[in-house]
């Protein structure tokens, strides 16, 4: 989208901070009409600028409504990068020669008890 | 005398432009304007004068407050909402305010015969109308008309380093709020309301370029005829004035 940015634009929010500011909004959104529309009785300027409001709040409720440009859900996770080379304690290998006998009969005896 | 202005409210931006251009200029010429619609506590800004002079030196700033609340009606507020329905943005409100502070500042440097202007436009509020970089090319264009360059002097310097500076320099910093500095500057309510869904959703406010660019194309030219009639209106021709100012 060719749009400005911002250091939070396009941030995850939590569902919590959505439902709050939606209630949020609305309260601003009613408080604002309200007083521009007393104001508007006593000037025509501003009985416009009252107009240019709810026509503006009304398309962002909707907006906001359909949840258009705002991402609900958790902070990315970090991304953990793997070392270079392994710490010298880990053994890499294909797995096949860690088991010893022990734990070959252990598993034929309790995965498969009727083959044995 | 080597002089410049600079568009002024107080804040960190402002603040921190207001110093590099003391040290670069004789004369800094602070303009302050509020629109008659949603401004308060303009008290905030003579404060941070007075400290700018203290700490710079008594002389090095003059500091002029006013109103642009008739400019900004003839820019965008007359046919608010006939411009709305074309534009479907609430950006036509601060871009038309600032097209009106930028037709004033205009005004100030022809009659003054500054030909350099300046602001605190920051990378780091990307998201203010006024401040993305087409807006700003646009602005400098408007002032090429009177011969008048317009620089943007700390558009590139981190917020943080700003704050770090100015805190170093003994300035008041007021409360830093997620990042934002609370209580330095006067406030404009209808812009806190614009940038509502964005504080409170992180929603991108609705600023595409091109529409950006053509609403200020189109507005410059009301924003011209404002400087040209204010001049018409004492008897001058633009032109010649700012001549003078170049000179």
């Amino acid at each position: 989208m060719p749009c400005c940015g911002g250091d939070k634009s396009g941030k995850p929010i939590s569902r919590l901070q959505y439902v709050a500011g939606r209630v949020a909004f609305r309260q601003l959104r009613t408080g604002i009409s309200f007083g521009l529309h007393g104001a508007g009785l006593r000037s025509p300027r501003l009985a416009r600028i009252a107009t240019f409001w709810d026509q503006l709040s009304a398309d962002w409720a909707k907006s906001i409504a359909a949840e258009e440009g705002i991402l609900i859900g958790p902070q990315p996770e970090e991304v953990c990068t793997l070392e270079a080379a392994p710490p010298s304690h880990v053994a890499i290998g294909t797995g096949a020669d860690d088991f010893g006998a022990d734990w070959d009969d252990a598993w034929v005896d309790d995965a498969a008890p009727d083959a044995a | 005398m080597k002089e410049i202005a600079l568009m002024f409210s107080g804040g960190v931006d402002s603040t921190m432009a207001a110093c590099l251009l003391a040290e670069q200029y004789d004369r800094v010429h602070l303009l302050t304007y509020h629109n008659g619609h949603g401004t308060a506590h303009m008290g905030k800004t003579k404060r941070r004068v007075e400290e700018l002079q203290a700490k710079c030196g008594r002389d090095k700033f003059v500091h002029m407050l006013t109103s642009t609340k008739a400019l900004m009606e003839t820019v965008v507020v007359d046919d608010l909402v006939e411009t709305y329905a074309e534009y479907r943005s609430g950006f036509i409100w601060c871009m038309g305010c600032k097209l009106a502070m930028h037709a004033r500042s205009a005004i100030y440097c022809l009659e003054n015969g500054l030909t350099e202007m300046s602001d605190g436009s920051s990378g780091s509020t990307q998201e203010m109308v006024e401040q993305m970089l087409v807006s700003l090319s646009l602005i400098r264009a408007f002032y090429a008309k009177y011969g008048i360059t317009f620089a943007t002097p700390v558009y590139d310097i981190p917020r943080e380093e700003e704050q770090k500076t100015l805190r170093a320099r003994g300035f008041r910093m007021g409360l830093q709020v997620l990042g934002r500095n609370i209580g330095i500057q006067p406030s404009c309510y209808a812009g806190l309301v614009y940038y509502a869904p964005y504080m409170l959703f992180h929603k991108p406010p609705k600023h595409d370029e091109a529409l950006v660019a053509r609403f200020i194309e189109e507005r410059s030219l009301r924003a011209h005829a404002l400087v040209e009639g204010w001049f018409k209106q004492q008897g001058q021709e633009v032109p010649r004035l700012a001549a003078e100012g170049a000179a």
